[in-house]
């Protein structure tokens, strides 16, 4: 049973909705974190429904494809997305036109919510203040449903890209 | 509009992007520029970067405000590069201001402060520290269009690490215990 990001995110808002006691910083963390595996299992399964077949989600190779995208490749990859001049690499493929608006967002939210996800987890210097929390869950639901807006055509190459370069 | 410019010393035209762009007044009055302060037209603007350069994020030495033909006021600010008085630390606090108060919204930023981190690739990079109103509801649309407006800052500004963002109110910002 794959993980629904909506239902990520409204855990999410769970976490950091006032209470009428202060948030603590474990659930401000954990809300941080989660944002961001609402994102990136949106993108795998996309991926991976691209690749081997939205049919076959209960089969092990699907299950193979989903558990080999790592997080590393992916934020590099919305790095250069997200450049004014992305690399070599990427370059050949980048539509004409550019790359869609909403595929920039999506990129740019996977990028900074990865760093956020990174020091939530394991940065014990790390002090979430509940507006930023938030705000970063806010974020994470305008990604989603940007994600979801990108056209087919660009989801194509973006994947392609993420399983291939 | 006219650009801000961090620059360094040295002998290469400078590659990188400008901080901000604002109008010829928002320049005057947050970037302290005079008349007095023009150093010459765009063509012989001294844009240094050294190839030696020290390479933490803020080894900027001066900051140039650049005036297009359009945005020239004559005979008082002719088209041209001015350099400001202020250091390049509080140059882009308030380049950074202006920039994400565009995007979050001018009554949602009351402040703006910056430092030095690594990102978890250990590449050098800043964090932005947003002071809010208790009020303020910056909506997710917003806080994307902020973060992407960071990395393009960064990348234009030759940092390769990832910028961080966070909000907080003054309270927030006196809290550090559970």
């Amino acid at each position: 049973m794959l993980l629904n990001p909506d239902h990520l995110l409204d855990q999410a808002d769970g976490l950091v909705a006032l209470v009428g006691v202060r948030r603590r910083q474990a659930d401000l963390r954990r809300a941080m974190s989660v944002t961001y595996y609402a994102i990136f299992h949106a993108v795998v399964t996309d991926f991976t429904d691209q690749l081997v077949g939205q049919n076959q989600r209960a089969s092990e190779q699907y299950a193979m494809v989903y558990r080999s995208v790592m997080h590393k490749e992916l934020s590099s990859l919305c790095e250069e997305i997200v450049k004014p001049k992305p690399n070599d690499k990427i370059r050949p493929y980048i539509p004409i036109g550019g790359f869609d608006n909403n595929l920039v967002g999506a990129a740019t939210a996977i990028v900074a919510l990865k760093e956020k996800r990174h020091s939530a987890d394991y940065d014990p210097l790390f002090w979430v203040t509940p507006s930023d929390a938030i705000a970063t869950v806010g974020m994470g639901r305008a990604a989603l449903g940007q994600w979801r807006a990108v056209p087919a055509a660009q989801r194509q190459v973006f994947n392609l890209l993420l399983g291939f370069r | 509009m006219v650009e801000v410019w961090p620059v360094y010393e040295g002998g290469v035209s400078a590659v990188s992007g400008p901080w901000a762009r604002l109008s010829l007044d928002d320049a005057i009055a947050l970037f302290q520029i005079r008349p007095e302060d023009f150093v010459g037209s765009s063509r012989d603007a001294p844009l240094f970067r050294t190839t030696d350069r020290n390479l933490s994020v803020f080894g900027y030495k001066y900051v140039l405000i650049m005036v297009p033909e359009d945005d020239q006021r004559l005979p008082e600010w002719p088209a041209g590069v001015y350099r400001s008085p202020l250091q390049p630390e509080e140059a882009f606090d308030i380049a950074l201001k202006h920039r994400l108060s565009d995007v979050l919204g001018r009554q949602n930023v009351i402040r703006v402060q910056h430092g030095y981190i690594s990102d978890w690739n250990d590449r050098s990079t800043f964090k932005v520290t947003v002071v809010v109103p208790p009020e303020a509801r910056i909506a997710g649309e917003a806080s994307l269009r902020a973060n992407t407006s960071l990395l393009e800052m960064a990348s234009t500004s030759g940092i390769s690490g990832v910028p961080t963002l966070q909000y907080a109110t003054e309270d927030e910002l006196g809290q550090h215990e559970d």
